[in-house]
């Protein structure tokens, strides 16, 4: 009888808060829809690592090491790196660079747009954490889970679990945040600024050729940035060469479903009572929103120094979509020109600093990585 | 803790800079690209 009450009688306080963390968690993704294809795995995964002798983590049983799933998956999939990097492949077939090979200007947004990512490093700091945490708290601002997770891995392995909570929850959240953080540094008078659409006209070499071209700059600049741009530029060969269509369709389709379903359970490894629950999770927590919240301060005051030298003005909300979180930032950066003024189309330029906040992220999460080389 | 606020702003530096110049430098092979295979009208 004792045996059968144990887990009730042993189990902490700390084990109950992370199970309704789950809950919550689970709750966001099914009910608000915020990137349920995470959130409900970790939820669950959550509620399974904090039962006291939970069976889905390494035990010693009757003096005998017994596996746990979950370890097991931890090993292959997140120490190795390969989960995040199976998903970049998915990723990069499911990106199309023509909006922003038709106006490759915009790429310069999806630098300014990485700017949360320092300006947390730096906040990090002077609240205490050493520099290599300090970055990887950072890379929150990346606006990119698999850039995340892949970064924070190599450099603080400790503070995977809630950079990881933090990084999926603020992605969903960029339709809240990022508005607030725009009227903050812009008038009506700005918002308003229309656009002329103009576009070159982007042929299939170009396409074909972009991804190949950028996976050997990469290559030459920032050689440890190479398995995220180089899985990434892959997945898009695949999508832009016109005779993989098959394994595109895969890598977009069944290769990220089932690498999400393995990533979401296998990262709440991390979210056990004893490694989650302490003031360093709230304060990550609380930077990640900062780091968002300056990536879009980034890219709009950017915006406005551009206009300051240019005769056609350049909308200054289309700098806050150089974050990587597409395409619902783009669609938050129209919503906002639509609010103000029913007659401003700004999606296709919005559409294009989007995309180029995908590899502006992953450029800066090679960058940091080079940098502790 | 100074020691690392020294690497922190050295390191914002280092990566502005090099996410401006690689993005820069993409921008300008994109230009390039467009430009000596144009799309067929």
């Amino acid at each position: 009888m004792e045996t059968l009450i144990q887990g009730i009688t042993s189990i902490t306080l700390g084990q109950i808060a992370m199970m309704l963390i789950g809950g919550i968690l689970m709750y966001l993704g099914i009910k608000k829809e915020y990137e349920p294809t995470l959130l409900v795995p970790m939820g669950l995964g959550s509620i399974l690592v904090n039962f006291p002798g939970t069976g889905v983590l390494t035990q010693t049983v009757g003096g005998t090491k017994a596996e746990g799933v979950l370890d097991v998956l931890f090993k292959a999939g997140i120490t190795t790196e390969l989960f995040p990097l199976l998903i970049f492949i998915g990723i990069g077939a499911m990106i199309d660079f023509g909006p922003l090979l038709q106006n490759p200007f915009m790429l310069l947004f999806g630098a300014a747009a990485q700017f949360g990512i320092f300006f947390v490093i730096i906040v990090a700091v002077l609240f205490g954490f050493d520099i290599k945490e300090a970055a990887s708290i950072g890379i929150i601002g990346a606006a990119d889970g698999p850039t995340a997770i892949f970064v924070s891995n190599q450099l603080a392995e400790n503070l995977l679990g809630p950079i990881t909570v933090a990084a999926y929850s603020y992605m969903a959240l960029v339709p809240i945040i990022q508005p607030a953080a725009i009227k903050a540094v812009t008038t009506k008078k700005e918002r308003q600024i229309r656009m002329t659409y103009k576009a070159e006209s982007v042929s299939k070499q170009t396409k074909i050729l972009f991804p190949i071209i950028v996976t050997i700059l990469a290559g030459f600049i920032a050689p440890i940035s190479l398995p995220l741009v180089g899985f990434l530029m892959f997945g898009n060969l695949l999508r832009e060469c016109g005779v993989l269509d098959r394994l595109s369709n895969t890598a977009q389709n069944e290769l990220v479903n089932i690498v999400s379903i393995l990533l979401g359970l296998t990262i709440s490894v991390k979210l056990q009572a004893d490694q989650f629950l302490n003031l360093q999770t709230l304060m990550i927590i609380a930077f990640g929103l900062v780091a968002f919240v300056m990536d879009s301060i980034g890219g709009v005051l950017f915006a406005k120094l551009l206009n300051v030298f240019r005769k056609e003005k350049i909308n200054p909300m289309i700098g806050a979509a150089g974050i990587s979180a597409f395409p619902m930032s783009s669609r938050v950066i129209q919503k906002m020109a639509s609010e103000e003024d029913p007659k401003n189309f700004v999606l296709m330029y919005a559409v294009g600093a989007n995309v180029s906040g995908q590899i502006g992220s992953v450029i800066a999460g090679g960058l940091l990585l080079s940098f502790f080389m | 803790m100074i020691h690392n606020l020294e690497i922190a702003f050295e390191l914002m530096g280092f990566g502005m800079g090099g996410v401006f110049l690689v993005l820069f430098v993409i921008y300008l092979i994109s230009k390039l690209l467009i430009k000596v295979f144009p799309a067929n009208k």
